[in-house]
C-alpha cells in the first residue's frame, strides 16, 4: 500500500504548532499582556510580526502563549479520555453482562449530551473558568473511547491467539495488556487524534462565548471574542487567531486520516 | 404497531429522565440556589423571601412533584432576571432557532449529497482532490470564526445581507426574515456539510463495490441512474443515520452562531440564562431542548422503520 501523505502533512502541521508553543516558554518577542493603547491595531511590521490588537498587545506573542491553552486542553482531553475510556470500555467488553449494560448506557447518555453543552451548563453551578471547561470537555471525550475499546475487545477476545494465551494460563490483565491492547492501538490512536481536534475546537468556542478561559490569560477563542468589533479596521486581529485554531485542528484531523489509512 | 409503542415508551422515558436529571442537578448539587443567585453576601431577609419565592422552603419530594406537574402544563415558572414567564420567553425564541436549524439542515444536505456522490464515483482528479481539501478546511474552521468572516466580507463590505439581528416575518416580511438568517444558516451548515460529504462519500464507495451495482451497469442501466437510484438509495440509510446525529450537533451549534449574529433564539437565551444563573430559565430550556432532540430522533426512528422494515424486527 502506498505511503500515506496525510500522516506526514498532519505531523508537519502539528509539529509547527508545537514548536511555536514550546519556543514561547523560552522566548516571546513581546510581553503578551503588556497593554500599550497608543500602539493599538498596528499593521504587521518587523517589530510586531502579526501586528497588534485593540489594546496594543503583540499578536504574535499572544498566539504563541495562547497556544498553550489549546494544546493543554487537547492533550488532557485526548490522554485522559483514552486512558479512562479504554479501561472502562475494556471492563465492559471483558465482563459483559451487567457491567456492560450499565457502562454502555452511561456512555450512551453522555453521548447524547455534547461536551460543549455540558461545559456551558456547568457554568450554572461553578464560575466560568478554564478548569470547568477542561473537565467538561474531558468527560465528553470518554464515551467515544469506551465504545471503541469495548467493541474491539469483544471481537479480539475471541481471536485464536487470545484463546491460545488464555489456554497457556495467562491472567486476565496479562491477556488485556499484552495481547488485546496492542492490537487495537490503531483505531484508538485515530480516535485520540480526532478527540484532540474536537477538544481544541470546543475550548476555543467556549472561550469565544466567555465561559472558558478567563482574561488576562490569552487564548485563541478569547482573542477572537475581543477582536469581533475590529474586523473592519484591522482584519488580521480576526484572521490570525482563527487561522491558528483552524491550522491546529486541521493538523490533528489530517493525522487521524493518515493513521486510519495506513 | 408494536414498534411504534415501544419507541413511544422510550421517548417518554427519555424526556422524563432528562427532566428529572436537570431538576436534581440544578436543585440539589449546588447547595442553595438562593445563595447562588444573590451571592454569599446577600441580605438574609432577601435570601429568605427568595427561597419562599422559589419554593425552596418545601421538602424536596414535594418540590419535584409540583415542578413535574407544572412542566406537564408547559408552565416552567418565572425567569428571575427577566421577570417574565419562561414559557413566554421560549415561545418568542423557539421559532428563530427552528427556522435557522431547518435552513441550515437543508443547506448542509444540498451541499453534501451532490458533492459526496461526485467524489465517490470515477477516478481521482484535481476537482475531487480540491473537494477533499475543502471538506478538511470546513471541519477545521471554528464556526464563530467563519461567521465573523462572512459578516465582514459579505454583510459589511458588500451589504448583501444584514450583519446581524433577526427581522421577524410579522414586522419585516418573510423575505427580510429569510435574508437575516441566510448567513447564520450558512455558518452553521458548512462544518456539518463537510462532515456529511465525507460520510456520503464513504457510504457510496461501500455500496458501489456491491454486486448489484455491477449487475445494474452490465445490463445497461445508465451511470446517473445507477448512482442516484441504485447506489444512493442504499447508501441513504447510512447517511441519514449520520445526518440525524449531526442534527443534535447543529442544535448545539446554534448557541454559538446565534451569539455571533445576535439572533434572539434559544441558544442565546440559554447562554444569558447560564451566565446570570437564571435557574428556572436554564431548567426550562434544557427540558424543552432535550424534548426537541429526543422527539426528533423518535420521528426519525419511526421513519427509518417505515422505510426499511428490517429495522422494526431487530
Amino acid at each position: 500500500m502506498k505511503r500515506s501523505w496525510n500522516l506526514w502533512l498532519g505531523g508537519f502541521i502539528i509539529l509547527s504548532m508545537v514548536v511555536l508553543v514550546v519556543v514561547g516558554f523560552v522566548y516571546v518577542p513581546h510581553d503578551p499582556l503588556h497593554i500599550q493603547v497608543v500602539q493599538r491595531l498596528q499593521n504587521p511590521s518587523p517589530v510586531h510580526w502579526l501586528g497588534t490588537d485593540h489594546m496594543g498587545r503583540d499578536m504574535f506573542s499572544r498566539i504563541m502563549v495562547g497556544g498553550r491553552v489549546s494544546l493543554a486542553v487537547g492533550g488532557t482531553a485526548a490522554l485522559i479520555g483514552l486512558v479512562v475510556g479504554v479501561l472502562l470500555g475494556a471492563l465492559a467488553g471483558l465482563r459483559s453482562g451487567w457491567w456492560d449494560q450499565v457502562l454502555m448506557r452511561v456512555a450512551d447518555g453522555l453521548y447524547a449530551f455534547p461536551p460543549f453543552l455540558l461545559a456551558i451548563l456547568a457554568v450554572t453551578l461553578w464560575d466560568p473558568s478554564g478548569m470547568t471547561a477542561v473537565i467538561a470537555i474531558t468527560i465528553g471525550t470518554v464515551p467515544a473511547f469506551m465504545r471503541l475499546a469495548r467493541n474491539n475487545v469483544l471481537s479480539l477476545r475471541e481471536a485464536p491467539y487470545v484463546e491460545a494465551a488464555r489456554a497457556l494460563g495467562a491472567k486476565e490483565t496479562r491477556v488485556l495488556f499484552q495481547h488485546i491492547l496492542p492490537n487495537m492501538m490503531r483505531p484508538l490512536l485515530v480516535q485520540a487524534s480526532v478527540s484532540f481536534a474536537g477538544a481544541v475546537l470546543a475550548e476555543a468556542s467556549l472561550s469565544y462565548l466567555g465561559v472558558g478561559v478567563q482574561p488576562p490569560t490569552p487564548s485563541w477563542g478569547r482573542m477572537l471574542r475581543e477582536a469581533q468589533g475590529f474586523a473592519g479596521l484591522a482584519p488580521w486581529v480576526v484572521l490570525v487567531p482563527g487561522a491558528a485554531i483552524a491550522w491546529t485542528v486541521l493538523g490533528f484531523n489530517v493525522l487521524g486520516d493518515g493513521l486510519q489509512k495506513r | 404497531m408494536r414498534y411504534v409503542i415501544t419507541k413511544s415508551g422510550a421517548l417518554l422515558a427519555a424526556v422524563w429522565f432528562t427532566a428529572t436529571l436537570t431538576f436534581f442537578a440544578l436543585q440539589v448539587l449546588p447547595g442553595d440556589p438562593a445563595v447562588l443567585i444573590l451571592g454569599t453576601e446577600g441580605d438574609p431577609a432577601m435570601l429568605e423571601s427568595l427561597r419562599e419565592q422559589l419554593g425552596l422552603s418545601l421538602p424536596l419530594g414535594q418540590r419535584y412533584w409540583l415542578w413535574l406537574v407544572s412542566v406537564l402544563q408547559l408552565d416552567f415558572g418565572v425567569s428571575i432576571r427577566y421577570s417574565r414567564p419562561v414559557s413566554q420567553l421560549m415561545a418568542s425564541a423557539l421559532p428563530v432557532t427552528l427556522f435557522l436549524a431547518a435552513l441550515a439542515v437543508t443547506t448542509a444536505l444540498a451541499l453534501a449529497v451532490p458533492l459526496g456522490v461526485y467524489t465517490s464515483v470515477g477516478r481521482a482528479n484535481p476537482m475531487r482532490a480540491a473537494i477533499g481539501l475543502l471538506t478538511h478546511l470546513g471541519m477545521a474552521m471554528p464556526s464563530f470564526w467563519l461567521g465573523m468572516l462572512l459578516i465582514q466580507w459579505i454583510a459589511v463590505e458588500r451589504g448583501w445581507f444584514p450583519a446581524g439581528g433577526f427581522f421577524r416575518p410579522s414586522a419585516a416580511g418573510w423575505g427580510m426574515a429569510l435574508r437575516s438568517l441566510l448567513l447564520p444558516a450558512l455558518t452553521l451548515a458548512i462544518p456539518r456539510a463537510a462532515i456529511l460529504t465525507r460520510m456520503v462519500r464513504a457510504s457510496m464507495k461501500q455500496v458501489l463495490a456491491e454486486d448489484y451495482i455491477r449487475t445494474a451497469r452490465s445490463k445497461g442501466v445508465s451511470r446517473t441512474r445507477t448512482y442516484f437510484l441504485h447506489a444512493l438509495r442504499n447508501a441513504g440509510l447510512n447517511i441519514s443515520t449520520v445526518a440525524a446525529i449531526q442534527m443534535t450537533q447543529l442544535l448545539v451549534g446554534t448557541i454559538i452562531v446565534e451569539q455571533v449574529f445576535s439572533l434572539p433564539g434559544m441558544g442565546r437565551l440559554l447562554l444569558a440564562a447560564v451566565l446570570q444563573r437564571d435557574l428556572p430559565l436554564v431548567q426550562g430550556l434544557v427540558v424543552v431542548g432535550a424534548a426537541m432532540i429526543v422527539s426528533f430522533h423518535y420521528v426519525f426512528d419511526l421513519l427509518l422503520g417505515w422505510l426499511d422494515p428490517r429495522i422494526r424486527f431487530e
